[in-house]
């Protein structure tokens, strides 16, 4: 499902598939199979969630009910939060999931951890103009639009 | 609308009118009553008098800008109308907006026309019975220093005069009158029954049968002992002041003689007494043509008499009332010692008039609120600048030396914390409220940035968006008096114990 938004990506910041599977034959193929429709998938869904609940909690929770965080620099802060958590969480799973394999997988999880930290401060970002119109006092954070 | 005609006579008719703007600025209501002050002065150049005539001409403005066009708001702050006199009748010849007497430059001798009379006239002698050479010399440009007898001839010229005049032109059968007076001075003494028996006897119905209330305000503070002074030329003794507040309670009992005489009691339906015959240990300086004397919280519990009247009907005669503290024995009154009725009465709207001070001045230097940008409040800032020049005016240069004032004066009256904090936990002094431990993470702070909370959740109601369209000033001040009553109401309770 997420494979369209990873896979390029993730093979130009690492090696193409094609060379992963010459250097690491038949653990290689199971690793990207296994890689390419589970951890993609994990990996979309915690950008999602994670910055769908991170959106909600910064312009509902804190906007909708407190009166000091509403600066941009208080946005940042928040963006910056999610990016780090759903790449860091991204990156955890894919370490525990893969250790067992012999093949060497922490480059790719790495690359997909940074690619999902890299899109959800841009999901974040484009969700703020949909959440901010119904915040209380972040309707003009990050700025008015 | 009917019209409650509030005269303030003297030094302290003034200093209650000043407290009633006051009251009248946090959204306190005089009934469904717009306020007609009346200042009666003598004493022209008393700078007491003049602030009061520039407050009430800065409140009469900014009720003007805040409310025009706009009915359906019910409450607000500066949402009392004042009105001058002068707009009501503008063919009266009257000179100035607030003021019922002219100047009078002349000593009180030359006043009376004594030279114009024979050597051995019989009104001569009478006069010289009732007054002293030195009350004929005095000049009354400062106002009768203590001596009603000078007063109650002067000020019964009132009647001839354009303010008089006016008065009776615009007067309307649901208009009130309330005198507001002294009982230990000069002016107020003498005006107060002169006016209420001028009104008594008015061949105008409307005004004879007003319902009149007044305020007497009774000894609250004394003044320094006046100095002997010696001419050097001469070798004569004379005193540096006319005015001995040693004599206050004499001159008090001797008019409180003639008030309570049925005769006398009859003229008024509600009359109001206020006292603090607690001692001054820093008496007033004596000095009759300055008198800086601080604001005092019986000029402001006086003030409530105005609203007390307004807000009741009063068809009897001679009704009388008094103020307690709940709390006598205290140097400094706030909302825990004054009588629990008082507190309920001006707790909300007192506390939210200070917010609205912190508020404002915050908003006009905080450019990115949201509100500040949703609702174009940041070009309004500039486009309005003579309505918000007025607002910053009438905070800084009365409201808060008016506040400061009463907390400096003996018996002070403090019932804000001053310092400044952007913290309220301490906001009310003798009711301080605990600071939670998650108060700002889980549970919503009682600071400054709450009330911008409030202030951004009023500015997003309908009822907000909808004066808009109608008036952006109005908006603005809606959208705070609503922020701070939240906030006073959410995390204050001026009505219950505690």
């Amino acid at each position: 499902m997420f494979k369209g938004i990873y896979d390029k990506a993730v093979q130009s910041m690492t090696v193409t598939w094609a060379e992963y599977l010459d250097k690491n034959g038949d653990t290689g193929r199971l690793f990207r199979e296994e890689f390419t429709s589970n951890m993609y998938t994990i990996g979309g869904a915690l950008l999602i969630l994670l910055t769908l609940a991170s959106c909600l909690i910064y312009y509902y929770y804190f906007n909708g009910k407190f009166g000091n965080y509403y600066r941009w620099y208080h946005w940042l802060y928040a963006l910056l939060i999610n990016a780090v958590l759903v790449g860091m969480l991204t990156m955890i799973i894919g370490f525990s999931l893969y250790k067992k394999l012999v093949c060497p997988t922490g480059h790719h999880v790495a690359m997909l951890g940074l690619l999902n930290l890299a899109y959800a401060a841009i999901l974040f970002f484009f969700l703020s103009f949909l959440f901010k119109w119904k915040s209380v006092m972040g309707k003009t954070t990050p700025f008015k639009f | 609308m009917p019209r409650l005609f509030v005269f303030g006579i003297g030094g302290t008719g003034s200093r209650v009118i000043k407290s009633l703007t006051m009251l009248l600025a946090s959204g306190l209501k005089a009934g469904n009553f717009d306020i007609v002050p009346v200042l009666i002065d003598p004493h022209k150049d008393l700078e007491e008098l003049n602030d009061c005539k520039t407050l009430l001409k800065l409140y009469a403005g900014i009720n003007e800008a805040s409310y025009k066009g706009t009915d359906q708001m019910d409450d607000g702050f500066f949402r009392t109308k004042i009105t001058t006199l002068r707009s009501l009748s503008s063919d009266s010849g009257l000179k100035d907006d607030f003021e019922f007497d002219e100047k009078h430059d002349q000593p009180f001798g030359q006043f009376l026309d004594l030279a114009s009379l024979p050597k051995n006239d019989a009104t001569k002698d009478l006069l010289s019975l009732l007054y002293s050479d030195e009350n004929f010399r005095k000049p009354l440009s400062v106002g009768f220093k203590g001596n009603p007898n000078v007063g109650s001839v002067v000020l019964n010229a009132l009647k001839d005069g354009p303010g008089f005049r006016a008065m009776e032109d615009a007067f309307g059968n649901q208009d009130r009158i309330f005198i507001i007076s002294s009982i230990f001075g000069g002016t107020g003494a003498a005006g107060f029954p002169l006016l209420l028996k001028l009104f008594r006897a008015h061949s105008k119905s409307a005004i004879r049968d007003a319902q009149i209330g007044a305020l007497s305000v009774l000894p609250y503070y004394r003044l320094t002992e006046p100095k002997v002074e010696v001419d050097e030329e001469t070798k004569q003794e004379t005193l540096s002041s006319d005015i001995d507040s040693n004599n206050f309670m004499t001159k008090t009992k001797s008019a409180l003689t003639y008030y309570i005489r049925p005769e006398f009691s009859n003229m008024y339906n509600a009359l109001y007494y206020i006292a603090d015959p607690d001692k001054q240990d820093k008496p007033y300086e004596n000095n009759e043509k300055k008198q800086e004397n601080k604001a005092h919280y019986v000029e402001l519990l006086g003030a409530l008499s105005v609203i007390n009247f307004a807000n009741g009907d009063h068809t009897h005669t001679g009704d009388v009332y008094e103020y307690t503290l709940k709390n006598d024995n205290v140097p400094v009154v706030n909302f825990s010692n004054m009588g629990d009725s008082t507190r309920a009465q001006l707790g909300t709207p007192l506390t939210a008039l200070y917010l609205f001070d912190k508020m404002h001045k915050s908003n006009l230097t905080q450019p990115h609120l949201p509100y500040n940008i949703t609702m174009k409040f940041n070009q309004l800032y500039d486009r309005q600048q003579i309505f918000f020049d007025n607002l910053n005016l009438f905070f800084s240069k009365y409201y808060e030396k008016w506040l400061r004032e009463l907390g400096e004066n003996e018996r002070g009256w403090l019932p804000h914390l001053m310092e400044e904090n952007k913290e309220y936990y301490g906001l009310i002094n003798g009711n301080s409220r605990e600071k939670g431990k998650w108060d700002g993470v889980f549970k919503p702070a009682f600071n400054l940035s709450q009330v911008h909370f409030e202030a951004a959740k009023a500015a997003d109601s309908k009822s907000l968006r909808k004066l808009k369209k109608v008036s952006l000033i109005s908006s603005y001040m809606a959208m705070c008096y609503q922020a701070v009553n939240n906030i006073v109401d959410a995390n204050l309770q001026f009505k219950a114990n505690g």
